[in-house]
């Protein structure tokens, strides 16, 4: 299949610091990309590079509309620009604009270009977000400035889309929308290249990941593979306790604790770190009574740390 | 047609600021016009006192050709030799380094410039509409100038036209500064810079064209100064010329076309 969007050893260099070091990637049709790394690892500049606010020092970025080889490979082409959607990490606009204005604009220049899309489809896209557009945009609130920022990359149904950090300052119920309206866009088989340092995520939207860190690609893999082998920490509450040593020959057990917690009725709260699937685990704990499981999130730097040990291995 | 909606959110973007330069200009204009009859007035008495000045100060101060109590010698002297360009070129400057790097330093641009509109697309209708203000801003004060002159005799041996050839021509230098502005900002994303370089021209013209009469070996910082393109023309009293206008035009245009090629292969600093 041809990718959407391509990077070949991509490189951007600055005078004091490697922002990119040899970054390859593909984002293909129909596929979510999650592209994950700490603030700092490189991942809005290898977006800036893709979509020509920066100049790679070497190396190529490529954008292709599948279907639409006129269009050709030109990401500054506005009849290119209209199919691909982005939403900036640090997202500014005009402070006095209200959200009508903003997306006004956006729509008139997709428009000049013949792009299907109207102010029927931003109303929907507002309605969806639950957002007003009647207001300015520097009395909103940081989850609804991000809103705006989220409908401008949704206008026009773009055959790719360039999301940085879409989720930041938006409360659980607006995150489900956005990655609700992110998968509708997967299914109709746009490309979508989302950067996030949030692990959860990756894991609940992305087909795919890649890691970045310090500007190298140190995992490029699906992201049933990656969470195949990361960990996981549980806060296991059981009504009869095991002896830790037990649970530590478990299979993927890497460590298991008690914690101190407010128990009743003698029940038990173990803290238990595991590698991999959890199944062999569960199997052991059913007999001593699982009163309740709270996942913890896994922090992205093991995934970095594991990704590299792996790369390094 | 991308340009012309970059033009009409810029207007819907600045419009406030842009009225409120245009208010203040045309009362500023009013206000230098009301001072005149005190000062024609004093008669003789100022005129003496303006030629026991140094020679320098004279220049400095557009007071050496015509004397300051005839209308046209109080209306180059005090409004078009100084306070008028100057407060035009304020706010042309204020425009200029918004238009890129302005934007660039807060952020804006990057989103702008994620619809489909080319970057030289942007920066060329956004000049266009720096240009425009400008004119706007020179034409709504000249019009209070030309309407509110004869009230205060000031329209004396001035031709019906010489308030709007004296506005187009002050265009033209202002423009000129302005462009260094846009250019320098466009070509390296520093509001800073672009201002310090845009100010430090506009000073060092207006200070060639004063040197330059004062002694003969600096002559030739009249051919090179536009504010010499502008005063020495006799802006009031002469229709437009190629230097007085069609020169500081075109070297507006080169510089800031100057500019947007180097915005559109430069890294953003976004």
């Amino acid at each position: 299949m041809t990718a959407a969007l391509e990077t070949r050893d991509l490189i951007k260099r600055y005078v004091n610091v490697v922002a990119a070091d040899g970054v390859s990637l593909a984002v293909e049709p129909g596929q979510v990309y999650g592209l994950l790394g700490p603030n700092g690892a490189g991942k809005s500049t290898v977006i800036r590079c893709c979509l020509g606010y920066l100049r790679p020092t070497s190396g190529s970025t490529l954008i292709r509309v599948t279907g639409s080889p006129s269009l050709g490979n030109d990401v500054r082409n506005p009849r290119l620009r209209c199919r691909v959607g982005y939403l900036p990490g640090d997202l500014r606009l005009e402070p006095r604009m209200t959200g009508r204005q903003i997306t006004a604009f956006h729509v008139s220049l997709r428009k000049a270009y013949g792009a299907p899309v109207g102010e029927v489809d931003v109303d929907r896209l507002a309605a969806r977000l639950d957002l007003d557009l009647s207001r300015r945009f520097a009395t909103l609130s940081k989850g609804n400035r991000q809103k705006v920022g989220v409908l401008l990359a949704l206008l026009g149904q773009p055959d790719l889309l360039v999301l940085d950090e879409p989720t930041t300052g938006l409360d659980p119920l607006v995150q489900d929308v956005v990655l609700d309206l992110i998968r509708e866009h997967r299914a109709r088989g746009a490309a979508i290249l989302l950067s996030t340092h949030i692990l959860a995520e990756a894991e609940a939207i992305a087909d795919r990941v890649g890691v970045l860190s310090r500007g190298r690609l140190v995992t490029d893999r699906a992201v049933s593979d990656l969470m195949a082998t990361a960990r996981q920490h549980l806060v296991v509450t059981l009504r009869t306790s095991p002896h830790d040593g037990d649970l530590r020959t478990v299979p993927g057990v890497v460590s298991a604790s008690r914690v101190a917690e407010a128990e009743t009725d003698g029940a038990e709260t173990l803290s238990i770190t595991v590698e991999g699937s959890a199944r062999a685990l569960f199997d052991r704990l059913v007999p001593f009574g699982i009163e309740r499981i709270r996942s913890e999130q896994t922090e992205l730097d093991e995934v970095f740390h594991a990704s590299v040990e792996e790369g390094a291995a | 047609m991308s340009a012309l909606i970059v033009l009409r959110q810029m207007l819907l973007e600045r419009w406030r600021s842009i009225l409120a330069w245009t208010v203040s200009i045309a009362v500023l204009m009013l206000v230098m016009l009301v001072f005149y009859p005190s000062i024609r007035d004093s008669g003789a008495d100022f005129d003496a006192w303006i030629q026991s000045l140094p020679e320098s100060a004279r220049q400095t101060f557009g007071l050496a050709e015509a004397s300051m109590t005839s209308p046209i010698g109080y209306l180059i002297s005090q409004v078009y030799s100084n306070i008028y360009p100057l407060v035009v070129i304020i706010m042309t400057f204020s425009l200029a380094g918004w238009a890129i790097a302005g934007c660039e330093a807060d952020g804006t641009l990057e989103t702008t410039l994620s619809a489909p509109l080319r970057r030289w697309v942007l920066a060329v209708a956004r000049f266009i509409g720096i240009a425009l203000a400008g004119l706007a801003v020179i034409a709504i004060s000249t019009g209070v100038l030309a309407l509110s002159a004869p009230f205060f005799d000031l329209d004396v041996g001035l031709p019906g036209w010489g308030f709007w050839a004296a506005g187009l021509t002050m265009w033209g230098l202002v423009m000129v500064y302005t462009a260094v502005v846009f250019a320098v900002g466009a070509a390296t994303g520093h509001r800073t810079w672009a201002l310090a370089a845009g100010s430090a021209l506009a000073v060092i013209g207006f200070l060639g064209q004063v040197f330059a009469s004062l002694a003969e070996p600096l002559e030739f910082l009249q051919t090179i100064s536009p504010w010499y393109w502008f005063l020495g023309n006799d802006p009031l009293t002469q229709s437009p010329g190629w230097v007085s206008l069609a020169l500081p035009v075109t070297l507006a245009l080169v510089v800031a076309g100057a500019g947007v090629v180097v915005f559109e292969r430069r890294d953003l600093a976004v």
